[in-house]
C-alpha cells in the first residue's frame, strides 16, 4: 500500500492529541498520521473530509465538554492541516460531482439488506477512497477510527478489492 | 478528475468484450467488463456504473430481466442497454414494454460497436456533471413500479428458445 486516505475521525483524533493529558487512543492516531505525513507514501483526503473536520473543530470549540480546545487550538489546527495542503503532503482529490447520490444509493442499500448503520458522509468516504484507488490500480488505507467502516466492508467484500480500513488509534 | 470507467459490460464472450474495450480504449474511454452476472454485480455494487450493457444470455451465468432489475433497484439512474445475439423481434417488443431496459441492441447489428461507443462516451460525459436530481427522483418512482411477473413472464418465455 502507497496511498492512504483519511476520514475525518482520523484528522480529529489526531487534532485532539494536541491539548493537554491527551487521550492515548489520540496519541496513536496522531503518531500514525504524523508517520504518513512525514513519509514518502501519498495521502489524501476528500473536500469532504475537510468538510467534517472542520465543523467537528467548531463544535469542540464551543463545547464545555472539550475545555481545552479553544479557539487558538482551533486555528493551531486547521492551520496545521491547511499547511500540509499547502505544501503538497496531503493531497485533496478532486471532487466527483455525483459522490452525493453514490452514497445515497450506498446507506440506503446497507440498511436495506443488513441493517448496516453508515452515514452518507462516511459512505461517500469509502466512494473517495474505493475512487482514488481504482484510478490507481492499487489498494488504498482508508484511515478511520469508526467501526461501521469494517462492518460495512465485511458485509460488502467487493469493496476490500479496493481499500482496506485501518484504525490509527489502536 | 480522478479517471476510472463509468460503463460497464457484463458479456460472456471474450473476443466480443476485448473488441469492444479495445475501440473504447483508442477514443480513451475505459470500459469494466465481467464475464459473468455474479462478476458483474460485485463490480457494479463498487463502481454503481452510469451505463451498464448486459448480454441476456450468460450459458454459465445467471442471467436474465429479474437481474437488470437488481442494477435498477441497487442504482435507478444508471441506464440499461441489453445486447443480444439469439433475441427475435418479439422478445425484443416483450422487453421493450417494460420500463427497465433503457435500449436493445441485436449483437449482430453492423453499427452496434458505434451505437455502444457513443453510449459509453455519453455516459463518461454524464459523471463529470452533477448529479440531474429531478430524474433521480423519476428513477425512483419507475423503479417500484416495475412489476417483477411480468418480468417472470418474459424470462419464462425466452428461456424456452436459448441456446445452454
Amino acid at each position: 500500500v502507497t496511498a492512504s486516505y483519511l476520514d475525518a475521525s482520523a484528522l480529529l483524533r489526531w487534532s485532539e492529541a494536541k491539548i493537554p493529558n491527551a487521550e492515548s487512543r489520540n496519541t496513536r492516531a496522531a503518531a500514525h498520521l504524523t508517520r504518513l505525513i512525514d513519509g514518502a507514501d501519498r495521502v489524501a483526503l476528500s473536500e469532504i473530509t475537510l468538510a467534517e473536520f472542520q465543523s467537528n473543530v467548531a463544535t469542540h470549540v464551543r463545547s464545555p465538554v472539550f475545555a481545552d480546545c479553544d479557539q487558538t487550538w482551533a486555528t493551531t489546527v486547521v492551520t496545521e492541516v491547511m499547511g500540509w495542503i499547502a505544501t503538497g503532503r496531503l493531497e485533496v482529490l478532486p471532487s466527483i460531482p455525483r459522490m452525493i447520490a453514490w452514497a445515497f444509493t450506498q446507506v440506503e442499500v446497507a440498511t436495506r439488506e443488513n441493517g448496516i448503520a453508515l452515514a452518507v458522509w462516511d459512505a461517500a468516504h469509502i466512494g473517495y477512497a474505493t475512487t482514488w484507488a481504482r484510478s490507481l490500480n492499487e489498494v488504498v488505507e482508508l484511515l478511520t477510527t469508526d467501526s461501521n467502516f469494517t462492518t460495512f466492508l465485511g458485509a460488502y467484500p467487493a469493496f476490500a478489492v479496493h481499500i482496506r480500513v485501518v484504525d490509527p488509534s489502536t | 478528475m480522478i479517471d476510472v470507467p463509468h460503463s460497464l459490460l457484463i458479456d460472456d464472450e471474450p473476443a466480443f468484450a476485448q473488441s469492444l474495450k479495445s475501440l473504447l480504449a483508442g477514443r480513451g474511454l475505459p470500459l469494466d467488463v465481467a464475464n459473468s452476472w455474479d462478476d458483474g454485480l460485485n463490480q457494479f455494487r463498487v463502481s454503481l456504473h452510469e451505463l451498464v450493457i448486459a448480454d441476456y444470455n450468460l450459458p454459465n451465468s445467471r442471467n436474465g430481466l429479474k437481474l437488470l432489475l437488481e442494477i435498477k433497484r441497487l442504482h435507478p439512474a444508471s441506464r440499461l442497454i441489453l445486447i443480444s445475439g439469439v433475441l427475435d423481434a418479439a422478445a425484443e417488443a416483450a422487453i421493450a414494454r417494460t420500463p427497465l431496459v433503457n435500449r436493445y441492441l441485436t449483437k449482430t447489428g453492423a453499427s452496434m460497436s458505434g451505437v455502444l461507443a457513443q453510449e459509453v462516451a455519453d455516459a463518461a460525459q454524464r459523471a463529470q456533471i452533477g448529479t440531474d436530481w429531478l430524474a433521480l427522483g423519476q428513477n425512483h418512482i419507475e423503479r417500484v413500479q416495475i412489476d417483477e411477473r411480468v418480468l417472470d413472464e418474459i424470462d419464462a418465455a425466452l428461456s424456452v428458445n436459448l441456446p445452454r
